[in-house]
C-alpha cells in the first residue's frame, strides 16, 4: 500500500484531489506517506544496517533508536566525543 | 476477513468521507457528513480522551466517589477463586501484548525474482496461512502465560489479591473509558454540517455527549466504516 506514495510523487498526481491543504489529509493517508518516507530513508543504509521488518512495522520508536544505537555504536561514540571537565580543576 | 499481503484494498484508503442521516434527532432526520480525522484532530481527540480517562481514574481511586461504588465490588463480595480468575481475565490484554512481543513467527521469505510459478504459488500459500499460524502460536503463548499467572496468584493472600484486582480493574476500566472517549471525540471532530467539511455539526462536545445512546452508537459505527486498521496500513 505504501508504494502508492512513490507512484503519486513520480507522477506528480496528488493522492486525493479533494485534499488541498495539509491539515485536511486523513491520518490514514499521512501514515502511509510517513511510513514510505521512513522506509525510503532506511533503504539508504546498507542492508545489514537496516532495522528488521519486525521492528519497522511493530516496534516502538525507542526500539528503532536502540537498533541504530547498536548498529552504529552511537552511544559509545557520543561519550567518546564528550569533553569531561573536572569541576575541581576549575578555579 | 483481513486482507493479506499482496491482496491490499488500496481503494479503502481513499474512502475517507461519507454522508449519513441521523434519525430521530429532535424528531427529525438530519443529513451529516463524516470524515476521517487528520493528524492534528486525531491528536486532539487522543489528548481529550486521555484527560477524560484521567478524571475517571481519579474518581475510581476515591473510596467515596459514585464511580467507585458503581464500578468496583467490595472485597467481601469476592471469594479467593473469583479474585484469581478475575485478575487473570483482567490481565489478558497485557498477556496478549507480552505474547505478541515474545512470539516471533518469521513471515515467508520473498521468492527470488526468477522464481518459478510453483515457487510463487508456494510463497502465496505461506503468505495466506501466515496470519493464522501466528495467531495460533500467540494463543498458545497466552494460555501458558495465563496459567503461570494463575499459579502465582494462588499463593497470595486474599488482601493482596484484592489490591491486585483493584488496580487491574481500575486499569481496565480506564482503558475502556479511553477507547470509548477517543471514538466519541473522533466523531465530535469528524462530523460536519456541510459537504466541504468547513462547519462542524456539533457546537460543543457536550452537545454530542448528550445525544441518545443509539444515535451515538450509529454514528460511531458509520465512522468505523471509514477507518482502515493499522495492520492493513502496514502492508
Amino acid at each position: 500500500m505504501s508504494a502508492i506514495w512513490n507512484v503519486s510523487k513520480a507522477l506528480r498526481v496528488p493522492l486525493d484531489k479533494k485534499l488541498t491543504r495539509l491539515h485536511e489529509v486523513p491520518h490514514t493517508i499521512s501514515f502511509v506517506i510517513r511510513k514510505r518516507q521512513q522506509l525510503d530513508s532506511f533503504n539508504e543504509f546498507p542492508k545489514e544496517k537496516r532495522p528488521p521488518d519486525s521492528i519497522i512495522w511493530d516496534g516502538t520508536s525507542e526500539e528503532i533508536e536502540e537498533w541504530f544505537d547498536k548498529v552504529f555504536d552511537r552511544k559509545k561514540s557520543a561519550n567518546d566525543d564528550n569533553i569531561i571537565i573536572d569541576v575541581g580543576e576549575v578555579e | 476477513m483481513p486482507v493479506e499481503k499482496n491482496d491490499v484494498d488500496i481503494e479503502r484508503l481513499f474512502s475517507w468521507s461519507k454522508e449519513t442521516i441521523i434519525t430521530g434527532l429532535k424528531g427529525k432526520d438530519i443529513k451529516v457528513y463524516l470524515r476521517l480525522l487528520g493528524d492534528a484532530d486525531l491528536n486532539r481527540a487522543r489528548v481529550m480522551a486521555l484527560r477524560r480517562s484521567a478524571e475517571f481514574r481519579k474518581a475510581l481511586k476515591d473510596p467515596d466517589s459514585n464511580e467507585r461504588i458503581a464500578f468496583i465490588p467490595y472485597k467481601e463480595e469476592l471469594s479467593k477463586d473469583i479474585l484469581v480468575e478475575s485478575i487473570v481475565a483482567l490481565s489478558l490484554r497485557d498477556l496478549t501484548q507480552q505474547s505478541l512481543r515474545e512470539v516471533v513467527v518469521k513471515p515467508p521469505k520473498d521468492p527470488d525474482s526468477d522464481a518459478s510459478t510453483e515457487e510463487l504459488e508456494q510463497f502465496q500459500k505461506e503468505v495466506d496461512e501466515w496470519p493464522k499460524k501466528r495467531e495460533s502460536i500467540v494463543r498458545e503463548k497466552i494460555d501458558v502465560l495465563a496459567n503461570k499467572r494463575r499459579e502465582e496468584l494462588r499463593t497470595q493472600t486474599e488482601d493482596i489479591l484484592y489490591d491486585t484486582y483493584l488496580s487491574q480493574l481500575i486499569k481496565e476500566l480506564c482503558e475502556q473509558e479511553l477507547s470509548k472517549r477517543f471514538k466519541e471525540y473522533c466523531l465530535f471532530f469528524g462530523t460536519y454540517a456541510d459537504k466541504k467539511f468547513t462547519q462542524r455539526f456539533f457546537e460543543s462536545f457536550d452537545t454530542f455527549d448528550n445525544l441518545p445512546t443509539e444515535v451515538k452508537d450509529r454514528l460511531i459505527m458509520e465512522y468505523s466504516f471509514l477507518e482502515v486498521e493499522s495492520e492493513d496500513l502496514k502492508k
